[in-house]
């Protein structure tokens, strides 16, 4: 319809040009935006998909600016010449419609050509001087490097840009992207509490990658030592030894200790959560060379756990024998080297409340070398009590559990 | 005599620096090409620039005045950091740390960069070390759903 009547009236006035011209300038550049703002698209995350919407937004735009010349302006053939003529390229303005613009747009690209021409010039004449033959090389150089050129920059993005768009060299303030050393984030990451590595896990995906790497763990481990010699652990438990108390509220111990200048040798982390039915409160069973034996507070010694808190890497060790009804003690010894878990002894005291005898102490001890765990009965010649409160010491590679 | 004692840096953008040889051979890197070259008395440092350089040489100044003494030391080094809060001075800094391997003033930059992270968030991260943010928003999500007690307490940009 539209066509038809523009037909009619034989052209457009110059007002309605310049309309019809700054409206496709204004649509070019808001298709630019829509995709963040009208279709609520996520930003890109990737310089590479940025630059892949950006072209089809150029794209989407100059098909569309094209239909809509071809509605606004008079089509009155559809043959070659008239078609041509209604985007302005005509015979008779050649000069100003096409070869100024691609003119002035290649200066663009001037320099770098003058560059390479020049270093290709003094290339050569290196070569003649070793005595090759100038033409020959000449032209297998030229050949060889059009076709590198052609291939890296057809594979490359934003290079495909800088022959369409005109290039604005981005400068910007302070650290550029991607240019922080790995060197130089480890050094800074192991600087940081436990608390904050964990956290800055969701920066980058390289960020990520660094943080859960072994090698960083196990390096982090061996400084955090040095730097953070106390790290408090945390998070709804009780404390097994001569006396049990809850701690307060996991939240109320992060403000306060967690990230203060005032305590920087304090440190809270937490403990990987059992899954129902056991409930979020544990119990700590014993600490060794920065493992934690711990189980659930509920379902007492149901089931048991070896845990680094620092990578929250756990061990579930296989169900031990003793258990329920009873008073019972535990002792764990890990040892680790370079901070590598070598081998593990989990130590499991038993007294039934009913005893049956004072003379006796049953025990299982679980060696991860072996794997599974073996049970002793440990037979006195006089009574011995047994107060599950009683503190367990490792001392001199052994675990001792004082008597009154 | 005293030129002797004495050697020139010259930064990358050709700014030269007099510096006593003592005060110089803190850098390790120097150091080496000092031992390797003894007849020269110019050195030049084409990766560290004229503004970094003069740092530098602050740096390694203060602490060959400081000696062995470890307090004096370390309040050489809190006058010397003081003020200094851009990331992008601090960055240059603890390149050239690197590079010329000063171990004390490298320990001191790190340092003071964690301290400048101590309660921030992600966000703050990425927009001081200009960092693009490639994980899908799910995986995000993911991420913090499982360490959620980490991002507990976060400051405030």
């Amino acid at each position: 319809m539209e066509h038809q009547e523009v037909a009619g009236t034989g052209g457009l006035t110059k007002a309605e040009a310049v309309a019809a011209c700054t409206a496709m300038a204004v649509f070019y550049v808001a298709i630019l935006y829509s995709p963040t703002v009208l279709l609520r698209l996520p930003p890109p995350n990737s310089f590479k998909s940025f630059m892949i919407r950006r072209f089809a937004c150029a794209a989407v735009s100059s098909v569309v600016s094209l239909f809509i010349c071809s509605l606004i302006l008079p089509v009155r053939r559809w043959d070659a010449s008239n078609l041509f003529a209604v985007y302005g390229i005509r015979l008779d303005h050649i000069w100003q419609a096409l070869v100024f613009p691609l003119v002035l747009t290649s200066f663009m690209y001037t320099g770098s050509f003058v560059r390479k021409f020049l270093s290709m010039l003094q290339e050569s004449n290196e070569h003649l001087g070793d005595g090759g033959n100038l033409s020959n090389f000449c032209i297998k150089s030229i050949f060889s490097e059009f076709i590198d050129w052609a291939v890296s920059n057809s594979s490359n993005i934003s290079s495909w840009r800088n022959y369409f768009v005109i290039a604005l060299a981005a400068t910007r303030d302070g650290i550029k992207d991607g240019d922080i050393p790995v060197w130089l984030l480890v050094l800074v990451l192991i600087r940081l509490p436990p608390k904050l590595i964990f956290r800055f896990k969701c920066v980058c995906k390289q960020w990520l990658s660094i943080i859960s790497n072994p090698s960083f763990v196990r390096f982090y481990c061996s400084q955090a030592l040095l730097l953070h010699p106390w790290t408090f652990i945390s998070s709804h438990m009780q404390f097994d030894g001569s006396e049990s108390w809850h701690l307060p509220d996991p939240k109320l111990l992060a403000d306060i200790y967690s990230d203060n200048f005032d305590w920087p040798s304090l440190h809270l982390l937490s403990l990987p959560s059992f899954e129902q039915p056991y409930g979020k409160d544990y119990m700590i069973y014993g600490v060794s060379n920065g493992l934690v034996l711990y189980g659930p507070l509920e379902y007492h010694a149901a089931v048991v756990r070896l845990c680094n808190p620092l990578t929250g890497h756990f061990i579930t060790l296989p169900p031990n024998v003793f258990g329920g009804q009873g008073w019972d003690s535990w002792g764990l010894v890990a040892n680790v080297e370079d901070g590598i878990l070598v081998s593990y002894i989990v130590v499991h005291l038993y007294v039934p409340f009913r005893r049956e005898s004072n003379k006796i102490i049953q025990g299982e001890v679980f060696l991860s070398e072996i794997g599974y765990w073996k049970n002793y009965d440990v037979h006195f010649d006089m009574d011995i009590p047994f107060d599950p409160s009683r503190v367990r010491v490792y001392f001199h590679g052994k675990l001792h559990w004082l008597a009154r | 005599m005293a030129e002797e004692n004495t050697i020139t840096l010259k930064s990358s953008d050709g700014k030269e620096f007099l510096i006593s040889k003592k005060a110089a051979t803190l850098s390790e890197t120097i150091k080496a090409m000092v031992e390797e070259d003894n007849s020269s008395s110019v050195f030049p440092l084409t990766v560290v620039d004229s503004k970094t350089l003069a740092d530098v040489i602050t740096f390694l100044n203060k602490h060959v005045d400081c000696g062995d003494d470890d307090d004096k030391k370390k309040s050489c080094d809190e006058e010397f950091m003081a003020g200094k809060d851009d990331m992008k001075d601090l960055f240059d800094l603890v390149v050239a740390a690197n590079y010329l391997d000063v171990k004390d003033l490298l320990d001191l930059i790190c340092g003071k960069i964690a301290d400048m992270m101590q309660g921030k968030s992600p966000e703050w991260v990425r927009k001081t070390f200009n960092i693009q943010n490639d994980f899908s928003p799910e995986e995000e999500a993911k991420v913090r759903e499982e360490y959620a007690w980490a991002h507990e307490g976060v400051e405030e940009d």
